[in-house]
């Protein structure tokens, strides 16, 4: 595709067979593998340059199966691809967050859509009862959590894990301390309340199968 | 005679259904405890299947494959619910030191990335100036929270009282 589609939505349910050949195992076993650091040596590692937490999900979900596209229209939201450390060998979309949610989702209701299903919370609403057991519900592994706010959060995790009471994250981040997995979601949620302020949860399921 | 006999045997038959209701539905902390070992250990066979059965294909495999994944979530979401109202009736678990230490690092962790996007967001601001989202000085929170992991690691503290200073340290007093 050679423009991007733009297309306006907030959150949407796309069609049932969406992205089904996307492998959950293998998103998970490469999660697990490379969220501690210093993560893959065949990724440029970004720590330093604004954070690496966007890299690591799309490492996961090109693990995963999911098609690059879009070489070399870095810009265009429909552009998802890693070639190189910098663009044009990279799409913005690879490593920047409102970019990845705007080629799989959407962000101020413009992006490209690509995955299953994308939600919105406040967080006051992921805290609550029934927001988790909503966002709980709706995850597996591979699917990707993202946050804005005030105060600075900016960023992205994908579930690697969950069993009956959790659902477990995996990150990189701006130190390598901040490269981990098997973090509870709710805990950090918890955490998250105690730093920032008037946050946005973005929940995107990338297919409707959850093998 | 024969009218009498199936009137006897109906109201045995409701005193027995109803008898079994009651009971199912006042199970015994412990009887609960015991049931939720017993859906966690089949949560968790069922997980392990669908995980690693073959990725499903035709709209029909998709569909059941989903509707299975649901069911499961469904599952872990009635768990929860019981391990809810057992924590109402007796306390919850008390996590284990290790449980309580992980926490206060991610509070560590958080409480510096906190600070770091406060000066990378103000430049001309210096850290003691960075509050959390309750005002609270994140420096002080910092500060708390490493005295906090040292007390445990040396046993300075109880696990209890730990947790119960994180969560105020985290949520505020409640």
């Amino acid at each position: 595709m050679l423009f991007s589609s733009n297309v306006f939505a907030g959150e949407f349910t796309n069609s049932e067979t969406t992205n089904s050949n996307f492998n959950r195992w293998n998103a998970k076993v490469y999660a697990e593998t490379y969220a501690n650091y210093p993560g893959n040596s065949s990724y440029y590692n970004y720590m330093s340059s604004g954070g690496d937490c966007t890299n690591f999900a799309s490492q996961v979900l090109s693990a995963g199966s999911m098609s690059m596209q879009g070489s070399p229209n870095y810009s265009y939201d429909s552009s998802w691809y890693y070639n190189g450390a910098n663009v044009p060998y990279r799409s913005y979309s690879w490593t920047g967050v409102t970019n990845f949610m705007r080629h799989w989702a959407n962000y101020n209701d413009i992006g490209y859509n690509r995955a299953y299903k994308f939600r919105i919370y406040s967080l006051a609403d992921a805290l609550s009862d029934s927001g988790y057991y909503a966002i709980y519900k709706d995850l597996y592994e591979g699917d990707i959590i993202q946050y804005k706010g005030d105060g600075g959060i900016d960023h992205s995790q994908v579930v690697h894990r969950y069993d009956t009471t959790h659902l477990y994250m995996a990150q990189h981040g701006t130190s390598s301390d901040r490269f981990y997995y098997n973090q509870q979601l709710k805990e950090y949620l918890g955490w998250v309340n105690n730093q920032y302020t008037n946050v946005t949860v973005y929940t995107t399921r990338i297919k409707y199968g959850v093998t | 005679m024969k009218s009498k006999v199936m009137i006897v045997f109906t109201i045995v038959l409701i005193i027995l259904t109803t008898g079994t209701i009651v009971t199912a539905g006042n199970l015994s902390v412990f009887q609960k405890v015991e049931q939720i070992d017993k859906m966690k250990k089949d949560f968790d066979n069922e997980h392990d299947q669908i995980l690693k059965s073959k990725v499903p294909v035709g709209e029909q495999e998709i569909r059941e494959n989903a509707a299975a994944g649901d069911k499961l979530k469904e599952k872990g979401i009635a768990i929860q619910k019981m391990e809810k109202e057992i924590a109402t009736e007796q306390g919850s678990p008390e996590p284990t030191k290790d449980e309580i230490l992980a926490q206060i690092n991610l509070g560590i962790l958080m409480t510096e990335e906190g600070i770091e996007n406060f000066i990378k967001n103000n430049p001309n601001k210096s850290k003691e100036e960075s509050l959390n989202a309750r005002k609270d000085s994140n420096l002080k929170q910092l500060e708390t929270l490493k005295q906090l992991k040292d007390d445990l690691i040396n046993n300075n503290i109880s696990t209890n009282n730990a947790l119960s200073k994180l969560l105020e340290i985290r949520d505020g007093k409640k």
